[in-house]
């Protein structure tokens, strides 16, 4: 009775074949072995791989993947955007004002962004030292961090 | 592609675009709320920080604004912006709840400004952000709108939940509230988007027909209950109580104040809207088979309020630290509150009428707690209950309005909190829960015992020192004794009750 699912069931089969086929057999036989001890490094592009990956990382880099993130969605908004614009551009300014409200209000989150320095990656050694109201809000990750460890020692 | 784009229907486009011109003017409050948020993070941000009491001028005048518009709103229930918002008295009186509890908190901001510390613009910013996220609550219909207006809330509060940043404590709570909520949501989600998957649609008024046409499948109550539980967080109800204790704990006083009030009120807008939606009254529920009932929501909601306010009593016997008192009575309320969302009938509305008055009573009560806390952790520098010993003498003022708020949060006459009871308790006894209306009268009991703990430490036992503290500022006492007022007068006014009557829900 469950025949529409027989399509899945074929699916699901062949792509598990299809993968296990390639990985395991077809594979080894076309690859070429080469024993190189850079062959085993984790990274094969040159660039050693130091220590574990399980360190505290800098917060600048998630304010960076933040302000990415942000844009990323405001072009992925626009693409759809100006497909139209022109067409629905003659009812009126209405999906004009609507985009740049949008932008405008984007651009307070890049101003705010811009202005607390978050997007300088090369900062003087004596902000970060500045303790926690050095510079107002600069990096709040290591200034806590590093105001922490004074109180610590 | 090219041949699609040209199909535009201009036409209906047109009537889109006067549709969104006709819902701007029922979106007023929200618009001027996001313009104060831009402005005071762009003030903040442009001139130096020393001049933050400005920020906390412009939010509140910008709140009390937004609270002006939503008085003129237009009454008729309308639709918003295609079915995202509902323009009704239900979400205008929440939304005006919830703007009260704003204006006090920026006013508890500049009471406890000494603890909370500097960078109070980004302080305004983040709170107005919640506060947009919690109107947006009060107003969603649409189920993605529901879900961006609670993630809109839960993100800014816990920024703001943190905002101490030297204070370890507060980082624990934030980062505990962080992922509990993180966790909550993703229930949510998913419970979302079964019901979307079962329905097509994503509008919360047509659950309604899914309800009855789906009762029978398990499905369905999964992803209700998954629904539920994602609100549950936001109020403070069991099962999704814990993060609770830590996080009223570990945050500045004016913020937990914030959370206890407009947190809860914002989501119990929407359960009420839900389960209205679900019409609990006509017996619907997770069926068997065969048919027969094998859980019916009001049965579910009684039960989780059951243990909710009897989990939060408990809990709260053996506190300490007052703040972690009043979360576990927060706790507690959540309880008595889900008591009348157990008893919604959406015929009379005699549930809502009850919740509605509650959480504008609970408003006040809870406010003018912590205002006191804060009155007196300024002289006292302690949030210990054994700090309040012998503040009757030494703080006469503060003791007495404690006092006060404490009787109102047992409810007792003549407080407010007293007539709230009545009315929850008369909800449930109507709709012939009279089992949870039992419950709830054994655990006013109990709380009883830990809120007259310290109103014992305040008035019968004595301190080592004997003079008394100096009197709080002005603007200590004018907080303390404005949200006293509403507290006995909301007993005296039984007009405020009728007020609350004509609530009426779109859809």
């Amino acid at each position: 009775m469950h025949v529409q699912f027989a399509n899945i069931v074929v699916f699901c089969v062949v792509g598990a074949l299809f993968v296990i086929l390639n990985v395991s057999v077809v594979s080894r036989i076309l690859r070429p072995t080469v024993r190189d001890p850079e062959k085993y490094e984790t990274y094969e592009c040159g660039e050693p791989a130091i220590g574990s990956a399980w360190i505290r990382f800098d917060m600048r880099f998630y304010t960076i993947a933040l302000v990415f993130v942000i844009f990323a969605v405001e072009v992925a908004f626009m693409y759809p955007w100006a497909l139209v614009f022109k067409q629905l551009s003659a009812v009126g300014p209405f999906v004009f004002i609507e985009m740049v409200v949008f932008l405008l209000i984007l651009a307070v989150g890049f101003i705010y962004a811009w202005a607390k320095g978050d997007l300088e990656w090369v900062r003087s050694i004596a902000s970060q030292r500045g303790g926690p109201e050095g510079r107002s809000g600069s990096n709040p990750g290591n200034q806590t961090d590093s105001s922490e460890r004074k109180n610590a020692a | 592609m090219l041949a699609a784009t040209k199909q535009l229907d201009t036409k209906a486009f047109a009537e889109f675009v006067s549709g969104v011109g006709d819902s701007v003017a029922g979106f007023w409050p929200e618009i001027v709320l996001g313009i104060t948020l831009c402005a005071v993070l762009l003030y903040d941000l442009v001139l130096s920080r020393e001049r933050s009491k400005n920020t906390a001028y412009m939010a509140f005048g910008g709140t009390l604004l937004s609270l002006a518009l939503v008085f003129m709103l237009p009454s008729e229930p309308r639709s918003l912006f295609s079915g995202m918002l509902a323009l009704d008295s239900f979400s205008t009186f929440f939304k005006a709840v919830i703007l009260i509890g704003t204006l006090v908190t920026v006013a508890l901001t500049q009471l406890d400004k000494e603890n909370i510390g500097a960078r109070l613009g980004e302080y305004y910013g983040i709170l107005l952000a919640a506060v947009l996220g919690m109107m947006l609550m009060a107003s969603s219909t649409n189920m993605i709108m529901i879900y961006l207006a609670v993630e809109l809330a839960s993100l800014s509060s816990y920024v703001i939940v943190a905002h101490r940043r030297q204070s370890r404590i507060g980082s624990e709570a934030s980062l505990k509230y962080a992922i509990y909520g993180s966790v909550a949501s993703a229930l949510m989600l998913y419970g979302i988007s079964l019901l979307f998957g079962m329905t097509g649609s994503l509008s919360v008024m047509g659950l309604a027909d899914l309800g009855i046409r789906m009762a029978t499948d398990v499905g369905f109550g999964i992803a209700v209950g998954l629904v539920l539980a994602g609100l549950a967080y936001k109020m403070a109800a069991f099962p999704m109580h814990f993060w609770v204790p830590d996080v009223y704990q570990g945050a500045p006083t004016a913020v937990t104040a914030f959370l206890s009030v407009a947190s809860k009120t914002a989501a119990f807008a929407i359960l009420l809207r839900f389960m209205a939606s679900l019409d609990p009254g006509s017996a619907t529920g997770i069926k068997m088979a065969d048919g027969g009932l094998f859980l019916d929501w009001t049965s579910i909601l009684a039960v989780a309020a059951a243990v909710t306010m009897t989990l939060g009593n408990l809990a709260a016997l053996f506190q300490t630290n007052i703040k972690r008192m009043l979360g576990y009575s927060s706790i507690a309320h959540a309880g008595y509150i889900l008591m009348g969302v157990a008893a919604l009938e959406v015929s009379d509305y005699a549930g809502f009428k009850a919740v509605a008055f509650y959480l504008l009573v609970y408003l006040f009560t809870n406010l003018g707690a912590f205002a006191v806390v804060i009155v007196v952790s300024n002289q006292v520098k302690s949030e210990e209950i054994e700090a309040y010993k012998g503040l009757g003498t030494r703080m006469w003022l503060p003791a007495l309005l404690l006092t006060i708020f404490l009787f109102s949060l047992i409810g007792m006459p003549p407080t407010a909190g007293f007539t709230g009871k009545f009315l929850l308790f008369r909800a449930a006894i109507d709709k012939g829960l009279y089992w949870l209306a039992i419950m709830g009268g054994i655990n006013t009991a109990v709380s009883v015992y830990y809120y007259m703990r310290i109103l014992k430490f305040m008035y019968l036992e004595d301190s080592a020192e004997k003079t008394p503290y100096p009197a709080p500022c002005l603007l200590g006492k004018v907080l303390t004794v404005g949200l006293a007022l509403p507290v006995l007068l909301l007993f005296f006014l039984g007009a405020a009750a009728g007020w609350t009557k004509n609530l009426s829900l779109l859809g």
